[in-house]
């Protein structure tokens, strides 16, 4: 093959394994995502912090009302009280009062749009909660069908490479042996290459299947597989 | 993302050549040609290790070694036989002699150079099972960095040795590989060519070792 005797060659890639994963049913999944992912509970809880938002930016649109009420007594013994309704006595006196009063901001315009301003944030964390509830479950569907692909897929480059492996043998030994051609040589050396890179990238798509399944679920992937 | 280098698959396929040996004779052991096998590999092992043999200045003194431990154990003549099956009656004794003479040097020449560069590679002696009446498989695993590779040694009984006679790797025939080459050459040209071809390459493997 042009290369000098004492060389040979290897395909030098790391030993990359197909994760631990022992996959269960759809259901259990799509039940752990509602269980353990966080969003589920960050949207409950904006939901009903924004829904008194907007409730409270509502309540603009009418007056508010209020009560006052006051008393005054004074007493002075050494001197004489001033009996004239016409001047204030300020050291002989009891009085009260009441008074009924009401607020009302005229500016419409600006509390409408302070409502509708509440009303978007109310609606969005609504909207986010749809896209919870639906989104999250097709990200579990999609990862475990991924998972399920990428399996089917290492099963078949698997019988693929090793074909090629056997190859890649024999051609090479016919070269050697000077019975073989050098382009059937290079040539099973290249599909045997390719063939292990579809296998290698099936394996990949496996494993970030898993770890999107995981997550997916509300689970720490290296937390669950550790770290290899 | 691929790099080519020494090992892997042609290093297993050296190595199945290197373990293509034995020594002790014939016993009532259960596993005598696996045994024989573990031996022989120890002993290549040891030369290979052997710091007074490393180096180029030792280079035909460690090959005359390796040499030696291969050549009493591995059936060089019974392979080439076995290669041409048929056609093998079709040559006269002075063409046999010349066959198996050239098929040795070129397995020799080609894999020499590799199994001095074995080194690392774990080499696990799986089992021995029973082929028919009068041959055996021993069931290894090379353990390389990367890959198991399954090597199987078919050895029979001669004397009071077993010998190797052919070397399946990761499901191929050594002898079965060859054979079918070798027949499609002597179908479709003459016995001249093959021979013709195999000298060539023996020529080119030599200067490339030089």
């Amino acid at each position: 093959m042009g290369i000098p005797n004492p060389e040979s060659f290897e395909i030098a890639d790391k030993n990359l394994e197909p994760v631990k994963f022992d996959p269960a049913g759809i259901k259990k999944y799509l039940d752990d995502s509602k269980q353990q992912r966080p969003e589920y509970d960050q949207i409950k809880n904006g939901m009903i912090a924004k829904e008194a938002l907007y409730e409270a930016e509502k309540a603009d649109y009418y007056p508010t009302i209020f009560a006052a009420g006051m008393a005054s007594y004074a007493g002075a013994p050494d001197r004489d009280a001033v009996r004239n309704p016409w001047i204030y006595d300020r050291f002989n006196h009891e009085e009260a009062g009441v008074a009924l009063g009401m607020k009302w901001n005229f500016d419409f315009g600006i509390t409408k749009a302070k409502v509708g301003q509440a009303r978007a944030e109310y609606l969005k964390v609504t909207k986010k909660k749809e896209y919870a509830d639906m989104g999250i479950p097709v990200q579990v569907e999609q990862a475990y069908y991924e998972i399920m692909e990428a399996r089917r897929v290492i099963d078949s480059t698997s019988k693929g490479y090793k074909a090629a492996r056997k190859w890649l043998v024999g051609s090479v030994a016919n070269y050697d042996m000077g019975v073989g051609e050098m382009k059937d040589a290079a040539d099973s050396i290249v599909v045997y290459a390719q063939l292990k890179q579809e296998y290698l990238k099936a394996i990949l798509n496996y494993n970030m299947g898993v770890a999107n399944l995981d997550h997916a679920c509300g689970r720490d992937t290296l937390e669950v597989r550790g770290a290899n | 993302m691929f790099r080519i280098k020494l090992s892997g698959l042609l290093m297993a396929f050296t190595a199945g050549l290197l373990l293509m040996i034995t020594t002790p004779g014939l016993t009532e052991n259960k596993s005598p040609a696996l045994d024989q096998l573990k031996t022989g590999v120890n002993q290549i092992l040891d030369v290979l290790r052997d710091a007074g043999l490393k180096g180029e200045g030792q280079k035909k003194e460690r090959r005359d070694k390796i040499h030696s431990i291969i050549t009493k154990n591995f059936d060089f003549d019974e392979m080439a036989k076995r290669c041409l099956a048929r056609n093998w009656a079709k040559l006269v004794d002075r063409e046999r002699k010349e066959f198996a003479g050239v098929f040795s040097e070129l397995l020799e020449a080609s894999y020499i150079g590799k199994i001095e560069q074995y080194t690392n590679e774990e080499v696990i002696f799986k089992s021995e099972r029973e082929a028919s009446p009068d041959s055996t498989v021993v069931n290894t695993l090379i353990k390389t960095q990367n890959n198991e590779i399954p090597i199987n040694y078919s050895m029979y009984p001669k004397g009071s040795k077993w010998w190797v006679y052919d070397v399946n790797i990761e499901g191929v025939s050594l002898i079965g590989n060859y054979r079918s080459q070798f027949n499609q050459i002597l179908a479709k040209d003459s016995y001249s060519e093959l021979i013709k071809r195999m000298k060539t390459r023996l020529t080119e493997l030599r200067k490339e070792d030089k």
